[in-house]
């Protein structure tokens, strides 16, 4: 498309999310229409509600997909501080950033090296982030960022679509399609809270905990727990990796 | 006519501004309407919108004059308009003369006007029908592809903005319903795992286990799954499936 349009993201990006044929409808096409639209090169969208916590709801590409659960992982990232803080939280080099220690030792070898991230919120609904990266440190200009900013408001206008008599439905629509590594951390965890006898809360931190400490990433931590490779019994401090486990029968 | 990239980027903002801005419905589609008729090569053009039961209202016209409101009218009854918005596809119509039965007072009334064809554009977003966007030619034949492209695009983004519309408009309440409905997903993906784990299990049987004891119980899923992770006895939903 025509670059030099004047404010062309949102045409960029309206027109990117009608017609990306190749991807399937649902929040994959919002990441990869930002992307599209916008001077980055990688996008990534999770959703946060109180009580819910930090889910991936979707994500361009599977460096940016690493770098949202890192985010879900260790609780701290700039996409975070962007849900709970008044605005956008810009990183122009990731390399150099002062805060969030133990995000930034998760994502050193990924492949990022800028990330802006934009709330998205409409009036007093907080829907959560979206994430853009660059892979090289970017200090993105006033007109850009503005691009950004109105691209993250049109992907929350999309997400926060109504029905016809103003309500959203029960199963939220497709824009809300979670993937399936999201599912199944919250399927573990219930797992969890049967094999351990403990809250939901606690299961949850367990399993963040087991796959921070074994470097792993989350996602594929919890489909262990599901099929059953992996395990947590009350007398172990860390769960036990069924697929190396001595045979009782 | 469309004479270049920037006046169809422009008019792509002019709508998508609206979209984050305190607007009104009806100029939304007047805009929709406007910006169609400076980009496309027809004669006139008209937007319906359907209420909280499926009837069409029109909303937005190119021209006051009677005769394309009541054209538009005619519409709201049967039509290539009424169609395009019941079935979200498009309804291109090359010929209004051929096939006069299809809609015999529509097609004799556009006649009367002198607007041969039409086209008739679905506003919506994905299963979202909200109406349609009507396109009036005095030529036979058809718009080319690109030009109901452009259209349908224009289209696109007005419906995101009557949506959007809806949603500022019951914000607290929306927010009620998206905390609720993102709560209770994850209490439902939980308890699947708590019944898998004491059931042996895969999460689809225990999703089956789950669903069948709410009904029989007349409860509500989200309290029976919420039941099951705060460590209710499981007994009773697991037992259900061993018969």
């Amino acid at each position: 498309m025509n670059d030099s349009a004047p404010s062309g993201a949102r045409a960029r990006f309206l027109a990117a999310s009608a017609t990306v044929p190749e991807i399937a409808d649902g929040p994959v096409r919002l990441c990869a229409a930002s992307v599209l639209a916008l001077p980055v090169q990688r996008a990534g969208i999770a959703t946060h509600a109180p009580g819910v916590g930090l889910e991936v709801l979707a994500a361009s590409d599977e460096i940016a997909e690493r770098v949202e659960w890192a985010q879900v992982m260790v609780g701290e990232g700039p996409g975070l501080d962007a849900i709970f803080g008044d605005g956008p939280v810009s990183v122009p080099n990731l390399a150099m950033a002062e805060r969030w220690p133990v995000f930034l030792s998760e994502i050193a070898d990924s492949g990022v090296g800028a990330m802006y991230a934009l709330p998205l919120q409409m009036g007093a609904i907080k829907v959560g982030v979206l994430d853009l990266y660059c892979d090289m440190p970017t200090r993105l200009g006033a007109h850009d960022f503005a691009d950004a900013v109105a691209v993250s408001d049109l992907v929350t206008a999309i997400l926060l679509t109504v029905g016809r008599d103003g309500r959203m439905t029960d199963s939220l629509g497709p824009w809300w399609d979670q993937p399936l590594g999201t599912r199944e951390v919250h399927q573990a965890t219930g797992m969890i809270v049967a094999q351990l006898g403990i809250d939901a809360r606690s299961a949850y931190a367990r399993l963040q905990a087991f796959a921070f400490g074994s470097g792993r990433l989350l996602a594929e931590v919890a489909h262990d727990v599901v099929t059953r490779l992996l395990r947590f019994d009350p007398d172990d401090d860390v769960g036990t990796d069924l697929e190396s486990a001595e045979p009782t029968w | 006519m469309v004479d270049s990239y920037e006046q169809l980027a422009n008019a792509f903002v002019g709508l998508a501004d609206t979209l984050v801005a305190d607007y009104d419905v009806i100029e939304l589609t007047q805009q929709l309407v406007d910006n169609s008729m400076s980009l496309l090569p027809i004669a006139a053009a008209g937007i319906l919108i359907g209420d909280a039961r499926g009837d069409l209202t029109v909303i937005a016209s190119s021209s006051e004059q009677t005769r394309l409101l009541e054209l538009l009218q005619v519409e709201v009854d049967v039509g290539p308009c009424l169609l395009a918005y019941r079935t979200g596809k498009q309804v291109l119509v090359d010929d209004l003369s051929v096939d006069r039965q299809r809609w015999p007072a529509f097609a004799a009334r556009a006649a009367e006007y002198r607007y041969r064809s039409v086209s008739a554009l679905p506003l919506r977003l994905r299963d979202e029908r909200v109406g349609a966007l009507n396109l009036f030619r005095t030529e036979v034949g058809p718009l080319s592809p690109t030009h109901i492209a452009i259209g349908q695009a224009l289209a696109d983004v007005a419906t995101i903005g009557i949506l959007n519309q809806r949603t500022l408009t019951h914000s607290d309440l929306i927010n009620q319903q998206l905390q609720s409905a993102l709560n209770t997903r994850v209490i439902i993906e939980q308890a699947k795992g708590v019944l898998a784990e004491r059931g042996n299990l895969d999460m689809d049987r225990a999703f089956v286990l789950l669903r069948s004891y709410a009904r029989k119980t007349h409860q509500r899923l989200a309290d029976v799954a919420r039941a099951v992770v705060d460590n209710a006895d499981t007994s009773a939903i697991l037992d259900a499936g061993r018969m």
